[in-house]
């Protein structure tokens, strides 16, 4: 029993510390709207689990064909689409409390995301993402 | 010398690479020390055959590093105490550093380039 606590304690504390995956980019690209992207949480889901959730997502904001759906290999990956510092600041505006309360925090966002909330689309410009690539 | 510095350099095997932190908590001007102290932080991240280091003129030099932005987020949450608090906080700061900790490292930009070449002949479809 001890050596369970002691180990459930351990990864707790492990999970609740920075982590550059905490806040991540989300890639996909649609039949008819192009490509598109989106930032929100990560380590709340499994990676499968979240994707799934996205795509939801994505479909209520209109990109209903969805062919590919992938997680960036990091931020640098979305800088380009067209609001994405709108989005990034509302994320960085937002503290994680590591110290404190770090479970009920998680809990907390995990139901924001199933509300679709804190899922924040980037824009799907395409044809500008194609143009600033190509500079 | 800025309040949170970019530090770039070049490792003879993995490429180029940065970190973010704290600048002026050991000399206002002078890089020395404070680069001496990346440095040994830099091998716990895999550069161990570090060719040349050095100061960046500002950010923006490093924005294009793989996790700039996650690491920036770090720097952006925990405004300096100037005033009353700034000797204190330095001295913190100082220890922290020295422990090798709050030297945010932003990824070796080869590996990400790799890995935009790997896309580029598999994902996402060229609209």
């Amino acid at each position: 029993m001890a050596f369970y606590l002691k180990r459930k304690l351990h990864n707790y504390f492990k999970q609740a510390r920075i982590s550059l995956k905490d806040v991540i980019a989300i890639k996909f690209f649609d039949k008819n709207m192009g490509q598109g992207a989106c930032i929100t949480w990560g380590r709340l889901y499994s990676n499968e689990e979240l994707l799934s959730i996205v795509k939801i997502e994505c479909y209520k904001q209109g990109f209903k064909d969805i062919e590919l759906l992938e997680y960036a290999y990091s931020l640098q990956d979305v800088v380009r689409y067209p609001c994405f510092y709108e989005q990034w600041i509302y994320f960085a505006q937002q503290v994680i409390p590591y110290q404190s309360n770090y479970k009920n925090w998680v809990r907390i966002k995990r139901q924001f995301l199933m509300d679709g909330k804190d899922i924040k689309f980037l824009g799907y410009n395409a044809k500008k993402i194609n143009k600033i690539t190509s500079v | 010398m800025e309040n949170i510095v970019g530090i770039k350099f070049i490792d003879k095997i993995k490429g180029e690479g940065a970190v973010i932190t704290w600048g002026r908590l050991f000399d206002i001007i002078d890089t020395t020390e404070l680069l001496d102290v990346v440095k040994k932080r830099l091998i716990q991240c895999g550069a161990k055959n570090i060719e040349s280091i050095e100061l960046c003129y500002s950010l923006m030099e490093i924005s294009d590093q793989p996790y700039f932005y996650e690491c920036l987020v770090y720097f952006i949450q925990n405004p300096i105490p100037f005033g009353d608090g700034y000797a204190t906080w330095v001295k913190k700061k100082r220890k922290t550093l020295l422990a090798g900790k709050e030297i945010s490292f932003l990824g070796f930009k080869k590996q990400y380039v790799d890995y935009l070449e790997r896309k580029t002949n598999g994902f996402l479809p060229k609209a």
